[in-house]
């Protein structure tokens, strides 16, 4: 299995309508901090079934377009299953940050994607789980 | 209804030995007395798996660790299995009504003893919504990696 490079992570970034909201704060996040990206949906509030952008977002990292993937849905378990059927997805549901920390003590983990719920954990949480998982800080 | 009734007939609690999952463990078999319940502890997540596997009747499965994230990545690449990592209430609720499932996984690290009971007794009381809920869980299932 390919193994994550930190320094230069190319991220897949996707959600369903309940994560909509939630990916464009987190892209914007990725923006302010240089850090490479590519948008896999969904790009509306409209209903919509989370595990097509799972699934899309798992196989750009299975095609090596990408080497990491951000997906969010409501409680996040829905496209964390989603993409976790994907060869090679390896996937954390994060619900705080000490979550981070103990995926990042244990890199035998090989997590490749960070699954969030917007439903259950709010947008500041998400972003200081991003900057300590990405940025050390 | 009373909690009992409304639950599948069988309930196996698995826990990872060590002693913080083990007293998360006492207390929930304390709390759960009405339940047909099982207990099993076990040294390594891979056990879990095949535990799961070899189950022939509907059992709700509560799997208890400091984190999640281990079983998560072991139980979640099984075909048409879907795996709940679970800190907070809500979750719980929807593990069962959007997405069907009935692999719990507590993490008693993040929540504590009554917080862990609480999840266990949403996942255990609420019912899948089918619907627009089982079309995408349906694509979750048909997916052939």
């Amino acid at each position: 299995m390919q193994k994550i490079n930190l320094t230069t992570p190319n991220i897949a970034i996707a959600s369903d309508h309940a994560g909509y909201l939630y990916k464009k704060e987190i892209i914007n996040f990725l923006k302010i901090h240089n850090i490479l990206f590519q948008d896999y949906g969904t790009n509306s509030e409209d209903s919509t079934n989370y595990a097509n952008y799972g699934i899309l977002a798992g196989e750009a990292i299975l095609n090596n377009k990408n080497n990491f993937a951000i997906v969010i849905c409501g409680t996040g378990l829905g496209i964390a299953n989603s993409i976790a059927k994907v060869k090679n997805i390896q996937p954390a549901l994060i619900t705080n940050p000490t979550e981070i920390i103990h995926i990042k003590n244990n890199q035998n983990l090989n997590i490749n994607t960070l699954a969030f719920g917007s439903r259950t954990t709010g947008i500041n949480t998400i972003l200081e789980s991003l900057k300590l998982f990405f940025l050390n800080s | 209804m009373s909690l009992k009734a409304q639950i599948s007939p069988k309930l196996h609690l698995i826990t990872i030995k060590k002693e913080q999952n083990q007293n998360t463990l006492k207390y929930l078999t304390q709390n759960l007395k009405d339940f047909n319940l099982q207990e099993t502890i076990i040294t390594k997540h891979i056990e879990a798996k095949n535990i799961i596997l070899n189950t022939k009747e509907i059992t709700n499965f509560i799997l208890i660790d400091n984190y999640n994230q281990e079983f998560f990545l072991c139980l979640s690449k099984i075909p048409k299995l879907i795996v709940t990592p679970c800190n907070n209430e809500f979750s719980a609720s929807m593990a069962k009504e959007h997405n069907n499932s009935n692999i719990l996984i507590l993490s008693t690290s993040i929540c504590g003893l009554d917080l862990n009971l609480q999840i266990v007794k949403n996942f255990l009381t609420s019912n899948f919504l089918e619907g627009k809920h089982k079309e995408r869980i349906a694509t979750i299932c048909n997916y052939k990696g």
